[in-house]
């Protein structure tokens, strides 16, 4: 061909067509490593929205001085890979200060010792699977949000075996690392209360997959009572049509991979009867009333997506970052270890309680809820009591 | 107990099996017209379902008449869209490398689904979020002795094997099936007997894409959710069916993709852990063909489209 | 015109001696000098106006070059390259010494350079597979990973030093590339690709499923980073008065492997193996009548592609700390694919050259991210259609019986010179 070696270059020049680097005229931000797209958007987006917002209310409102925090939105759209280079990227980017990761256990398992080799603090929202977090590593720029599975498992053991009675329980996961650590413990806690008979057998699925009908027609067979599905929304909603369709209309029981307004939507009716064990709690529940004024904040923002089920905690996790800040400000420069030291010893007073983190990073306040879907809509059973041991019923 | 359990895994069986036969032809005809593996195929399978999809937004249903012409409409629309999109596939970027070495029509197909799958997940409203596929079927259903048959099992089924009957026709009986498969024995003999290469190959890929059409908008109207990236696993699974049932041939695609359902089913409903491993051998099987079988499980020499 | 390819078939030919030969190395040097400059410069620009400016007048030069009245000027620094070829790698080799150092400022540049060597090590590998033999191969990423995990795992588990496990890793690789080539070369062209494809596929999915081997989908954290003596990878380099940010460690360590595997590729394809690897993609048949053990050398090609690809991903587990399966789906086969394609298949430059742009544009896209995979199709099915040999062409051997020489020179005929014309308009597997 004639011109073949122009049709080279303009490829290649279309590759490099449309670059933009903005000058990064931040002096000071904090880097997210989100789902924004991808099977887990509904999640990403609301945590990602309710960041900033408390962020952006902080700027605005002044409190930080000079100081104006920019938030770097980075998605990693569910996939390691993806989200172990936005790590690096904020790891070697010195205007960052703090990090928000990663919704999903595998990736922050993946990044939590990335982020210690650049010394940067990151708080995990979401991330359920313990190996992610403080005693189980020693990655001190760790924290979390929310409390881990070994707590969160516990509880929703104590539910399906004392509460609910459940005797015949089949379990699934998802083949991720949440998904399969969930069932495990889960298992290990059913099995501590009432003996190895109460569990029915294990399967995992692979994400992705959309026919569980083979599997659940086999499942028939067993006749079981319950069936527990460590795994997130997407196929949650499909093995929950399925079940229905089939007439397996036994309850699902799953967590905070499936917890969320979108999985009743996309699921229909086919919801009801869905349990899950989750970590928030109605938006009225919270302490001081500062649920409530979150969401008209919320709401008079005008985003494009909901605050789904771990926007409280993201919200709280930038009232957190903004504080450190704000007193790292106030004791001398403002540096990655500055805001390490805050994170250490301040008391933080947030949407979802006033806490400090723990030894190990954790939130010193906790709270585990058993929700169903009655009616389309998630309704609150049973909620832990402030101190964690045990769980009470919810007046209906 | 059991036997209920074994019928409702043919019902299983059945209802996917469509759809693999469905992809697995569309790849087959393509080979046997041009000798090209289509990747793109698998892309158009999927625009099949977001054509649907839009179809089933603009119009909005609320009879059960009005649900059936919805279905009707969606499969029209489908279909045609995704002919029409196979055609022009065909023209702008496979006519220009007909004559090449395999090696670049591989990689311009590798392309060109490249840029159908990013372009939907790009442009698409919500197009890189999983998308809910609405159904007027949702609860219907019939029981049989305790097997369940959903309404849209019974259309899908049917569906199938009805076009795999249809094909038979277009096959044997109709000038645009003596023309492919003259152009699938050579090309060049073909154009000197008077057959115009140009159109019949058009008509080939308006054909082969329409059925990735159907099959489209079926995969939605059963899991009720389409993804951007759903072409890509119909992809591979349609192609491994067509290499079980032999390039080329048609009817070995059609039974192709029933074996490959059952093959599946039965990993998933004997072997321990089986679901954990079902693409695995899924893969392994579409190697091991190509390696040791390439003509395909049934003992007849290659035949070139029929 | 006669004798313009008279002299470029002389200046092939005839080795450059005396005085000439010393400006043919200055004009090769400071052309490669100049370019470095401007890809720095390219790199180093942070506004988006001055950019455009900058990528406006470097395709306005680019096509004065080509037809224009500097064309004269590209034609003399062509031969010069011709002739010269050590000053012109002596001194890009020296300015990627000195990247980072200019760049100190800005570790994530230097840790992208790092990934770019990488790539340069794992297309170089596929260059073998593809460009030499001919083999299509679109499952590359199992040799990334197997080289990873390998590499990964003994570090993690047996304290196995980095500088071992290397090594290791690439032979697994090979291994991996064996077990397909060894059953998949009963069949040929476009099976052989598919192959390929499921075999990836298939990989990838053991990779997620086989936990005891590779920890599932949780894949393997900690991976300590190498060390020399007492120096620490993670640790900033001191050159002298110079403290570079840590990245410069893997940056130095992938560059001078990326550089081992180049000159390796080049001495490949001069050697014997070159040769029949190059007779077997010409024409199988007739090379098997030569006395070519097809089967054989189609299998080490393979194997030796799929080592330089352990290669890279033992560097790149190391690199960051971190390997999982997500780490090697068909997304990176396919962007080595593309790298190879894009830069020339067969062409060791050409296959570095699509490494490195198919590894910084990206990084400056990134707003654009997004758009990433789509150019990369469009990119390809342009390149199919209009030049399916890349950017830069495989060159012929330059070779010649002493009976063409003499009729090149006394025909007047541009001998090489018209061959290779005629190779490039070649298309990919010609």
């Amino acid at each position: 061909m004639r011109h073949s070696k122009s049709f080279a270059f303009v490829a290649a020049a279309a590759l490099s067509l449309c670059v933009t680097t903005q000058a990064r005229s931040a002096e000071y931000s904090l880097a997210v490593n989100l789902p924004l797209t991808g099977p887990w958007a509904n999640y990403g987006q609301g945590m990602y929205n309710s960041f900033k917002l408390a962020i952006d209310q902080a700027n605005a409102s002044g409190k930080l001085g000079k100081i104006k925090l920019e938030v770097i939105a980075g998605d990693n759209a569910g996939n390691t890979a993806q989200a172990v280079n936005l790590t690096t990227q904020a790891g070697s980017d010195p205007s960052v200060l703090g990090a928000f990761c990663c919704w999903a256990s595998e990736i922050g398992i993946a990044t939590h010792g990335i982020y210690q080799r650049y010394g940067l603090p990151v708080i995990l929202g979401g991330s359920n699977d313990h190996r992610s977090s403080r005693p189980f590593h020693q990655d001190a720029v760790v924290f979390r949000n929310s409390p881990y599975d070994l707590i969160n498992m516990k509880f929703a053991a104590i539910y399906a075996a004392d509460v609910a009675k459940f005797k015949r329980i089949y379990l699934i996961d998802d083949n991720s690392a949440f998904g399969r650590t969930q069932v495990d413990e889960f298992r290990k806690f059913a099995e501590e209360k009432t003996g190895s008979g109460i569990i029915l057998g294990r399967e995992s699925i692979a994400q992705g997959e959309k026919d569980f009908t083979p599997l659940l027609t086999r499942l028939e067979g067993l006749d079981p009572d319950m069936i527990y599905f460590g795994g997130r929304i997407i196929e949650a909603s499909l093995m929950r049509q399925q079940m229905v369709r089939l007439g397996l209309n036994v309850p699902l029981m799953t967590s905070g991979g499936t917890f969320s307004d979108t999985y009743i939507k996309i699921t229909g009716d086919a919801a009801n009867g869905t349990l899950a064990s989750f970590w928030g709690l109605p938006m009225a529940d919270y302490p001081h009333g500062r649920g409530l004024v979150f969401e008209q904040a919320y709401a008079a923002a005008k985003f494009n997506n909901p605050y789904e089920a771990f926007g409280p905690m993201a919200y709280a996790t930038g009232e957190v970052y903004v504080q450190a800040i704000e007193a790292a400000a106030k004791a001398g420069p403002v540096t990655r270890a500055a805001v390490l030291e805050e994170l250490n010893t301040r008391e933080f007073n947030t949407l979802i309680g006033d806490f400090h983190f723990d030894k190990n990073g954790m939130p010193s306040v906790i709270h585990i809820a058993i929700y169903v879907v009655r009616d389309g809509k998630w309704q609150i059973l049973y909620q832990t009591d402030p101190d964690a041991t045990k769980l009470v019923k919810v007046a209906q | 107990m059991l036997s209920e359990n074994w019928a409702q895994q043919i019902v299983n069986v059945a209802t996917i099996g469509g759809m693999y036969t469905l992809v697995a032809v569309g790849f087959t005809i393509f080979f046997g017209v041009l000798g090209l593996i289509n990747f793109a195929h698998g892309e158009v399978f999927m625009l099949g379902a977001f054509a649907a999809l839009v179809v089933a937004r603009t119009l909005d249903f609320t009879s059960t008449a009005g649900g059936v012409a919805m279905i009707a409409a969606m499969f029209v629309f489908a279909t045609l869209f995704c002919g029409v999109v196979g055609a022009a596939i065909e023209r702008v970027a496979f006519k220009p490398v007909r004559r090449a070495p395999m090696l670049v029509m591989l990689i311009t197909s590798l392309g060109v689904s490249f840029i159908l799958r990013e372009a939907v997940r790009e442009f698409f409203p919500d197009g890189a979020n999983p998308l809910a596929f609405p159904s007027p079927f949702q609860s219907a259903e019939i029981r049989l002795r305790g097997v369940v048959i959903s309404d849209t099992q019974i259309l899908l089924i049917a569906a199938s094997v009805l076009i795999v009957i249809g094909l038979y026709y277009l096959v044997e009986r109709t000038w645009i099936g003596r023309s492919m498969r003259a152009i699938a024995e050579d090309r060049d003999a073909a154009r000197m007997m008077g057959v115009d290469v140009d159109r019949v190959i058009l008509a080939a890929f308006f054909i082969g894409s329409a059925l990735g059409g159907v099959a489209g908008v079926m995969n939605g109207l059963y899991y009720l959710s389409i993804r951007f990236d759903m072409g890509w696993v119909m992809a591979i699974k349609g192609f491994t069916a067509a290499v079980i049932g032999g390039l080329g041939n048609i009817y070995g695609a059609a039974a192709g993709g029933y074996l490959l359902a059952l093959l599946e089913v039965l990993i998933v409903a004997l072997v321990p852990e089986g679901s954990e491993y079902k693409d695995v051998l899924v893969f392994l099987v579409l190697i091991l063909m190509l390696v040791f079988r390439p003509s395909g499980i049934f003992r007849q020499a290659p035949q070139k489209v029929g | 015109m006669p004798e313009k390819d008279f002299v470029a078939c002389q200046a092939a030919i005839e080795p450059q001696k005396g005085p000439r030969r010393l400006v043919d190395a200055a004009i090769a040097g400071t052309a490669v000098a100049a370019l470095c400059v401007a890809f720095a410069v390219g790199l180093a620009i942070r506004q988006l106006p001055y950019f455009v400016v900058y990528l406006a007048a470097a395709i306005a030069i680019a096509l004065l070059l080509r037809r224009g009245p500097m064309a004269g000027i590209a034609e003399r620094v062509g031969a010069a390259f011709g002739s010269s070829r050590p000053t012109a790698v002596g001194v890009l080799v020296l300015a990627l010494a000195a990247y980072p150092i200019l760049f100190q400022g800005n570790p994530y540049l230097i840790q992208v350079g790092a990934l770019s060597a990488i790539y340069v090590i794992m297309a170089s590998g596929l260059n073998i597979t593809l460009g030499y033999a001919g083999l299509l191969d679109i499952g590359f990423a199992v040799y990334f990973g197997a080289g990873a995990y390998t590499s990964a795992q003994l570090a993690v588990n047996f304290g196995v030093s980095f500088w071992i496990g290397i090594v290791l890793g690439g032979l697994c690789a090979s291994i991996f590339g064996f077990i397909v080539a060894w059953p998949a070369l009963r069949v040929h062209d476009h099976y052989l690709g598919l192959v390929t494809l499921g075999y990836g596929l298939m990989m990838n999915l053991l990779a997620r499923n086989l936990r005891f081997l590779t920890n599932g989908t949780d894949g393997v954290i900690n991976i300590p980073p190498p060390s020399i003596g007492a120096h620490d990878f993670t640790r900033p380099l001191i050159l002298g008065p110079l403290t570079l940010p840590f990245q410069a460690n893997f940056y130095y360590l992938a560059l001078a492997i990326a550089l081992i595997t180049c000159f390796v590729s080049y001495r490949l394809r001069e050697s014997s193996l070159g040769r029949a690897w190059e007779a077997i993609r010409e024409d199988e048949i007739a090379a098997r009548c030569s006395g070519v053990n097809a089967r054989g050398m189609k299998i080490l090609a393979f194997s030796t592609g799929a080592f330089f690809g352990g290669v890279g991903g033992s560097i790149f587990a190391h690199m960051i700390g971190y390997i999982g399966p997500d780490s090697f789906t068909f997304l990176e086969s396919i962007t080595v694919l593309v790298m190879v394609v894009l830069g020339g298949a067969g062409n060791i430059v050409g296959a570095a050259l699509g490494a490195v742009l198919l590894v910084i544009i990206p990084e400056r896209f990134r707003e654009f991210q997004e758009l990433r995979l789509l150019l990369f199709g469009v990119a390809l099915v342009l390149l199919m259609i209009g030049r399916p040999q890349g950017i830069l062409p495989r060159r012929r051997a330059r070779r010649l019986l002493p009976q063409e020489k003499l009729a090149a020179l006394s025909l007047g005929e541009a001998g090489p010179g018209r061959n290779a014309r005629a190779s490039s308009d070649g298309t990919l597997g010609a």
